[in-house]
């Protein structure tokens, strides 16, 4: 995938959050990224933002870069597999 | 095996608590208060001869067939409208009664055809029955007085026909229009003797009738008949399956003969429609045996070359030497899957267990991905699971219902009868939608509210209606307390009461006037019992799932989850959409919504399945495409769907699947993706195989075979093949055994089997151990999650910008006849009803570019452009146009663009800048369609049988 496309849509997962902390906005977008996006479409934007952090959001960067220092936004309170909650975003 | 006769009490059985005793016949009976003499009979399995009762009606007392004694009373009264009382001794059969009887059916019979012989109701029809019950051996009065007989028929109507001669004035079709489907469209003309059913004065097909079927069902006679009755004659045996269609899963009778469908019944123990239909599952199944059904394997090198036929044999040892030359050539992740919400829940469970056990990795999405998704991901971060609340039948019990971009008599029209019901019976409705929809003021309904918003701009209006209960102490203390995470509602008020949530600085954003917003939000936190229903128009935007969030903090501030009459209500599009996304269909996570990346499912599943699972996220449907494009996405089995007509940015969409070195598409028909396809497999319908569906109240609903694929192999038996020549071995009797292994490998389901579905009827997940019946409502003493989570909803408006070159924005949407792509209901008479897509445009934006109504104009995109012909209706507001995705060659989603929600990328259909000006031709794409329907389309012929 085009890593200008994955950030793009890297971005767009840190405008939502960004009206949490911004540690716990950075942590929201690290887990959303590691629980949605395939390991090379992390690789592919890593690898990009080594290159040129151009039109990069700050909580993304600070996502990628300093991983998981805040407090989800979305952290689970008591996972209930049978009431099937886990880390759905089922339609 | 025979047909099934349901039992109908004549009224309605009272809901109450009080009950009453009494005597009938000489038999004790007791039965809830207000239920009628009649209905207490026939639950001692009395039958009182009846012409204008049935228990889906309110008592009439027209007929005067049902009369009885009752001692102590003077007269004959009707049964059907007395209420039992205690103490009440009735004897339903006397000298008088039977006199009285058969003297009302005599005045019946001799104004009604004797043609029972050749009547397409013979043996069918209740005023044949009853005048065999009264003893009629004679008419009195002869047959040559002022008559009927020479009425006109009414065939207007593609699916039955109104004979007036053989109408008996019951108004049971009436009632049925007005009671049970809500329309209104019938009426009595006249009075006495010139009494007459009447469709508005004009034929049923001008008028507003909307082929339900509901007064067909009612008729007791042959005046209202279907067509395939007349056609085939009366059935000879039923089997209770699932409808197809719409989220709603309507349970239906089909009534056969032999392997022919002569007809589809709703089935009143159905609880999702409990015996209402719509004119889809009532009668557009004609598809299932249409001309263009596809039922031979074939496979081709090229796009281009013509279709070779083959055995299945061949096309599963081909499709699947192809998968793995491409996995050896360019990797494992290299190829991947979609699995079908239209197909049951057993083959979407096998297709998602080929991808992960076969291919090897998690490359399969779902259909749900460009719908509810958002949904999903909304609805588990604030109240902790994916699902919808509540049970259709919770809006008995709402007081005001807020619909949120749906259109319920559209596209759930089953459930927006039950809604329309409550509406005609004093709850409150507010509707927020650009469009003016049906609901906003209709026969008998009319919304207190409807709030018309810009597309685009959910956030911005439920942020404002929040803001109204916070700022205005409308708040539902206790609840928020006792239920709810404090610390996140405390940071969560302090953010909605913000004043950039207000109505008075959203008015600029939404385009809804701020007071207007505030009477909405007061009404809704102080009405009573307050449920959200919403579809398409919510999740289908780019802040989607934000919009989600935002509708469950509202309803938590309002103490609005966890009871009757409430909740936050999902109305899913297709029929097992919930199904699909049960049996793990998204890319990142397992059967029950558990991530892939849990290392305890994982291997639960491992070892049921004797391989590895990878622990990675996989592709999400446009991440394929735009993977193909790009050469490193080679490959793709498609069940059931057709991304190249609903998925947005078609030009993208078959720029990736041109790319493509195997796809494979196991459908009923040669749809619009199999034109860019090497291997097609034959699907089969819904009436050809076993399985179950899951609606859109969680309820699995088992699906019955009642004809033999015609292709040769259910699906489920194709995907087990195409796994075996894969080399990850599938062995199944029966789909049964897949949802034992379903409910072994779940804990939702771990309670559901088949032997229980046939026992109950339905299920609604969760079914284990600590609900052994299923859940009819979630969150009852708390939520899923535990603490309700309010979530912090910041507008943030779509990048899709209106300007110079693109002024207008364009919505889309789907109308009552047609599904989805029309692949099935444009092979049917429902496209009498729409023949074509076209542009809904405001007589002022039609005015200024100079377009008149019918005319054809050019939709033009930052994606594409289309040509349609133009409706002119202010049913559209100032700088909004609409239209619907139904016919493929009209290309609706050439125009829509790849943005996306930001947490699913569920796609912005509800949001394409467009600029619409006249043309008289169709635009180049359109005209590449038609050339490519025939040129990627063709099936060799076959050699001549050798000698």
């Amino acid at each position: 995938m085009q890593p200008e496309k994955l950030l793009h849509m890297a971005n767009q997962v840190a405008t939502y959050f960004q009206s949490y902390p911004e540690a716990d906005a950075a942590t929201g977008v690290s887990k959303h990224l590691k629980a949605f996006w395939t390991a090379k479409m992390c690789d592919i934007l890593v690898q990009h933002l080594s290159e040129t952090q151009d039109g990069a959001s700050p909580i993304v960067l600070r996502a990628l870069w300093n991983g998981d220092e805040g407090r989800n936004p979305i952290h689970k309170a008591i996972p209930n597999p049978a009431m099937g909650e886990l880390n759905s975003d089922a339609g | 095996m025979g047909l099934i006769r349901e039992l109908d009490t004549g009224t309605p059985i009272r809901i109450s608590e009080a009950t009453v005793s009494l005597t009938i016949d000489g038999q004790p009976v007791t039965v809830t208060r207000g239920t009628s003499v009649m209905a207490a009979a026939a639950t001692l399995g009395t039958r009182i001869p009846k012409l204008c009762a049935s228990d889906s009606l309110e008592p009439f007392g027209s007929c005067r067939v049902c009369v009885v004694e009752i001692e102590g009373r003077r007269g004959f009264p009707a049964s059907c409208t007395t209420p039992a009382e205690a103490g009440m001794v009735v004897h339903t059969q006397t000298d008088g009664v039977a006199k009285r009887r058969r003297g009302v059916v005599e005045l019946y019979i001799s104004d009604h055809p004797l043609t029972c012989l050749t009547c397409s109701a013979n043996g069918d029809c209740e005023l044949q029955e009853v005048a065999g019950e009264v003893g009629l051996r004679d008419v009195r009065y002869g047959y040559a007085g002022e008559n009927h007989l020479d009425a006109p028929i009414d065939d207007s109507n593609p699916y039955f026909t109104f004979e007036a001669s053989k109408c008996i004035a019951c108004s049971r079709c009436v009632r049925a229009c007005a009671e049970t489907q809500g329309t209104f469209a019938l009426t009595m003309e006249g009075r006495g003797f010139a009494s007459k059913i009447s469709a508005g004065g004009t034929d049923f097909m001008g008028s507003e009738c909307v082929s339900c079927g509901a007064c067909v069902q009612a008729c007791p006679t042959a005046t209202l008949n279907e067509k395939s009755v007349i056609a085939l004659g009366t059935p000879e045996h039923s089997v209770v399956t699932t409808c197809a269609y719409c989220g709603v899963g309507c349970s239906f009778k089909a009534e056969m003969k032999g392997e022919t469908v002569v007809r589809m019944v709703p089935y009143k123990d159905g609880k999702a429609n409990e015996g209402h239909s719509c004119v889809k599952g009532r009668f557009a199944f004609g598809y299932a045996t249409h001309k263009d059904r596809m039922t031979k394997p074939m496979i081709r090198a090229k796009i281009t070359d013509e279709w070779q036929e083959v055995s299945w044999d061949q096309a599963l040892t081909h499709a699947a030497s192809e998968f793995k030359r491409i996995q050896a050539t360019y990797g494992q992740n290299s190829v991947g899957g979609i699995t079908s919400s239209r197909c049951t829940n057993e083959e979407t469970f096998l297709v998602q267990k080929l991808i992960r056990g076969a291919f090897g990795n998690n490359n399969v999405d779902t259909c749900a991905r460009v719908c509810h998704s958002p949904t999903g991901y909304g609805l588990n971060a604030t109240l902790g699971t994916s699902a919808g609340t509540q049970d259709f039948a919770s809006v008995d019990h709402s007081d005001v219902i807020l619909i949120i971009g749906a259109n319920p008599t559209d596209g759930h029209p089953v459930f927006a009868s039950r809604m329309k019901k409550r509406l005609r019976a004093g709850a409150k409705l507010i509707i927020a939608d650009p469009r003016r929809i049906d609901l906003v003021r209709s026969a008998h309904v009319e919304a207190q509210h409807h709030l018309p918003l810009l597309p685009g701009t959910n956030v911005a209006l439920v942020n404002a209606l929040a803001h109204v209960v916070v700022t205005e102490g409308l708040v539902a203390e206790e609840y928020v307390r006792e239920r709810c995470d404090m610390a996140e509602f405390e940071t969560w008020a302090r953010f909605i009461a913000l004043d950039h949530n207000s109505p008075e600085v959203s008015e600029a954003v939404t385009g809804v006037p701020a007071a207007d917003v505030r009477a909405a939000a007061r009404l809704f936190a102080t009405g009573g019992n307050a449920a959200i229903y919403y579809g398409l128009g919510v999740t289908e935007h780019s802040q989607g799932t934000t919009t989600v969030m935002a509708m469950a903090n509202l309803a938590m501030v309002t103490g609005s989850i966890g009871k009757l009459g409430a909740g936050v209500n999902p109305l899913r599009g297709q029929n097992n959409v919930q199904g699909a996304c049960d049996m793990g269909s998204f890319p990142h996570e397992l059967p029950g919504y558990r991530h892939v990346s849990d290392d305890a499912t994982r291997e639960m599943f491992e070892s049921f399945w004797g391989v590895p699972i990878s622990a990675d996220p996989g592709l999400r449907i446009p991440n394929m495409l735009d993977d193909a494009v790009e050469g490193t996405f080679k490959a793709l089995y498609i069940q059931g769907e057709d991304i190249a007509q609903s998925d947005p940015d078609t030009q993208h969409v078959t720029a990736g699947l041109r790319a493509m070195e195997c796809v494979v598409v196991q459908d009923i028909f040669l749809n619009e993706t199999a034109k860019y396809a090497h291997v097609f497999l034959p699907g089969s319908s819904f009436l050809e195989k076993d399985g179950t569906f899951t609606n859109a109240e969680r309820r699995i609903n088992r699906v019955r075979k009642v004809m033999s694929p015609l292709g040769g192999l259910a699906d489920w038996e194709a995907t087990c093949a195409f796994s075996n020549a894969l080399g990850f071995p599938m062995h199944y009797n029966h789909p049964s055994e897949i949802m034992d292994e379903v409910a072994a490998l779940t804990p939702s389901f771990s309670g559901v089997s088949y032997a229980k579905l046939d026992e109950l009827g339905s299920i609604q997940w969760p079914c284990n151990e600590e609900a052994p019946l299923g859940t009819p409502m979630m969150h009852v003493d708390r939520f899923v999650r535990g603490k309700g989570r309010f979530m912090l909803t910041e507008y943030v408006a779509t990048e899709e910008r209106t300007g110079v070159h693109y002024p207008l924005i364009l919505t889309t949407g789907r109308i009552l006849s047609h599904y989805n792509v029309g692949a099935q209901t444009r092979r049917t008479e429902n496209s009498r009803w729409h023949e074509e897509d076209l542009l809904e445009i405001h007589p002022f934006d039609a005015e200024h570019r100079g377009v008149l109504d019918g005319e054809m104009v050019a939709i033009e995109s930052r994606a594409g452009e289309i040509a349609l012909r133009a409706h002119v209706t202010d049913r559209m507001q100032p700088g909004v146009v609409y239209t619907t995705f139904h016919h493929a060659k009209s290309g609706a989603n050439v125009v829509t663009t790849d943005n996306s929600d930001w947490a699913t990328n569920c796609p912005e259909y509800k949001v394409t800048a467009v600029q619409v000006r006249r043309t008289n031709r169709p635009s180049v794409w359109q005209e590449q369609f038609a050339e490519e329907d025939v040129s990627l389309t063709r099936i060799a012929a076959l050699a001549p049988a050798a000698e």
